[in-house]
């Protein structure tokens, strides 16, 4: 049973260190599943070579030049979200609402469905890009940078206690507790 | 003087603290980075909020904590006080420095620059200088009185100081850069508004028991040096 | 009237050992110099743009005049034993505070009106109309860097590396000098009327008020014993 309110050992900070790392790296994983449910993308490269069924998100482009909006389907073209590389095309047909990210030169994700006979494809969903290395980047200093900190702090107060305990006292030279010089 | 059954008191509910302040944060970032909706606009990326908004508050806490405890200092001479104002002051330069580079984090993919001249950015940095000065007063005094007396004199013109340079700063960018970046201007949608408030409170009650363990912690490192002889009197010059 | 008499009596302590000695008042005024010979290598010689960083340039000037100025003006006291006296001498710490305060004032007010024509000389700018608008700018700010500047003074005189100690707590609490120094002595330069420069004289002039009086008050517990 750790007592609240009274810290006796290191091996007790220890102990609880561990069960606050196990459920951060806990919780941590959990969002990397999400992050891997929801959000990861593939690009227009990947779709074209492994052709995926069912819903799949892609992560891409509108080339410019390629936007049509009159139509009651907005259509565009997905390249690849680097301007530089060498791109393969793809043609998307937008079926949900009507949104204000799509728009030319723009990157996004298009989360639909692929039909590799006819080559379109078919999106339901727009999501912005997700940007996950500055999520990562944030939460690792913080959190980790917080952890570390505090332990610092709890490990220093169990071995001041210590040391104090174990301190003779002041004994200035020449003299002796008994007063003999 | 704060009485010790006083302090023995609230060092008791130390441990209650940290285990609530705990429960808070894991719930908050639980739900925060795994069931909280992305932004429309931003994306993802507004999760940053979740980390970057409590640790500003914590901040600026601590710096209102070293503001009362500095002039309590004054008033009542107390060292315990004096304790509790380095240890906030330390806090504070953990959480100012947090906070700045998360929220440099965050405005590169939001504003496509790391760093604006918003006045509360500028206010922030300014407030990292001041505590910073502020501990390497400390360090350079000599005399552990005269280093409190020091200290909790500067913390005051510091606090005082801070509104007029948050202000200057809000005037000056008015007239030099038309506001089209909207600083922190994102609706909350319900969804994220609970994370973010589980871990304002959790990050509010840890920095208290950040306090409490650090106020702690200094006063023990103070013991430890008297008892090793190391605060006796010089000879005077 | 014990309280004016201090005053009085440091202000005029003061004077009196610039007058005879001109040591501050010398060293302040070269430095200054030296610094705008320094800027006018440094940036473009082109008429427009150094018409538009002067006001930044003279008060970057100013403030590290005011830095080397200010950062020594205890040091005498300290030197002479004077301190300690003066923690236990029987008179309200807030008039040794005042008078040492306007001794600063003064003294780094003739350091600017010295190099305001010198300014006017080397820049080749057509500032005369405007002198008595820039003074009164050099006035307001001078006062709050002064207030500041003579707490952090006493503050710093007493413990090591007080060089590098002085401008780290003395610059990030006077942005909002420089902030309205720059921008209303750019106001007053480009010939705009007062009401357009007119809110940022208001914060000087409250930065001034404010800080005097808290250091005022606070000035008490520094010289404690």
């Amino acid at each position: 049973m750790i007592k609240l309110g009274e810290r006796q050992s290191l091996r007790q900070i220890y102990m609880q260190w561990t069960v606050v790392l196990i459920i951060v790296a806990v919780i941590f994983a959990l969002a990397v599943f999400r992050y891997n449910r929801e959000i990861a993308a593939i690009s227009p490269e990947v779709l074209l070579q492994s052709r995926p069924d069912g819903m799949v998100r892609v992560l891409g482009r509108v080339v410019s030049g390629t936007l049509n909006k009159k139509e009651s389907v907005p259509t565009f073209h997905l390249s690849h979200e680097s301007i530089l590389k060498e791109h393969t095309e793809i043609f998307v047909q937008y079926i949900g609402k009507p949104d204000d990210n799509l728009r030319e030169s723009k990157v996004l994700i298009v989360s639909g469905f692929f039909d590799p006979e006819k080559m379109e494809f078919t999106a339901q969903r727009l999501l912005p890009v997700s940007n996950v290395e500055f999520i990562v980047a944030a939460y690792l200093i913080s959190i980790l940078s917080l952890m570390l900190f505090l332990f610092n702090m709890e490990r220093n107060v169990i071995l001041l206690s210590v040391l104090i305990k174990e301190e003779k006292g002041y004994q200035p030279e020449g003299v002796t507790t008994d007063g003999s010089a | 003087m704060i009485s010790p059954q006083l302090r023995g008191k609230l060092w008791k509910w130390n441990g209650t603290l940290g285990i609530l302040s705990g429960f808070f944060i894991f719930i908050g970032l639980f739900l925060g980075l795994v069931v909280s909706p992305p932004d429309y606009y931003q994306g993802e990326v507004v999760r940053i909020m979740y980390v970057h908004v409590p640790f500003a508050k914590a901040a600026l806490l601590s710096y209102t904590t070293l503001f009362l405890g500095s002039c309590v200092y004054l008033w009542k001479k107390d060292l315990i006080v004096d304790n509790l104002c380095h240890a906030a002051a330390g806090i504070g330069v953990f959480f100012t420095s947090i906070a700045l580079i998360t929220g440099s984090i965050w405005a590169k993919p939001t504003w496509n620059t790391w760093w604006t001249w918003d006045p509360r950015l500028v206010s922030f940095a300014i407030l990292l200088l001041i505590l910073i000065g502020y501990l390497m007063l400390r360090t350079f005094v000599d005399d552990k009185k005269r280093e409190a007396s020091y200290a909790a004199v500067m913390a005051i013109i510091g606090f005082v100081d801070l509104p007029i340079v948050y202000f200057s700063v809000e005037w000056w960018r008015t007239l030099h850069q038309p506001m089209s970046i909207s600083t922190r201007g994102i609706s909350i949608a319900p969804g994220m508004l609970v994370p973010l408030v589980f871990m304002m409170i959790g990050t509010t009650l840890l920095s208290l028991y950040m306090l409490m363990m650090r106020t702690q912690m200094l006063y023990l490192q103070h013991l430890l040096e008297a008892k090793q002889g190391g605060l006796l009197s010089e000879e005077p010059s | 009237m014990l309280f004016f008499n201090v005053i009085k009596w440091i202000l005029w302590k003061d004077i009196l050992s610039e007058i005879r000695s001109r040591e501050s008042i010398s060293s302040l005024f070269f430095f200054a110099l030296n610094t705008l010979f320094i800027f006018s290598f440094s940036f473009s010689v082109d008429r427009d743009v150094t018409f538009a960083l002067m006001p930044g340039l003279i008060w970057v000037a100013f403030g590290f005049t005011s830095i080397l100025g200010l950062g020594k003006s205890f040091l005498s006291e300290v030197h002479n034993d004077c301190l300690s006296y003066l923690q236990i001498a029987p008179v309200p710490k807030g008039a040794i505070y005042l008078g040492k305060f306007f001794g600063n004032l003064l003294l780094m007010l003739a350091v600017e009106i010295i190099l305001y024509p010198l300014f006017m000389i080397f820049f080749n700018l057509d500032i005369l109309a405007k002198l008595p608008s820039l003074l009164i700018i050099s006035m307001l700010a001078t006062v709050g860097l002064s207030a500041l500047g003579t707490l952090f003074s006493v503050l710093t005189v007493q413990i090591r590396a007080r060089e590098v100690m002085f401008p780290l707590l003395l610059l990030p609490l006077s942005v909002p000098v420089f902030i309205g120094a720059v921008e209303s002595t750019q106001g007053a330069l480009s010939g705009d009327p007062f009401s357009a420069y007119r809110h940022w004289i208001e914060l000087l002039f409250i930065f001034d008020m404010v800080m005097t009086i808290t250091s005022f008050w606070v000035f008490e517990f520094i010289l404690d014993y």
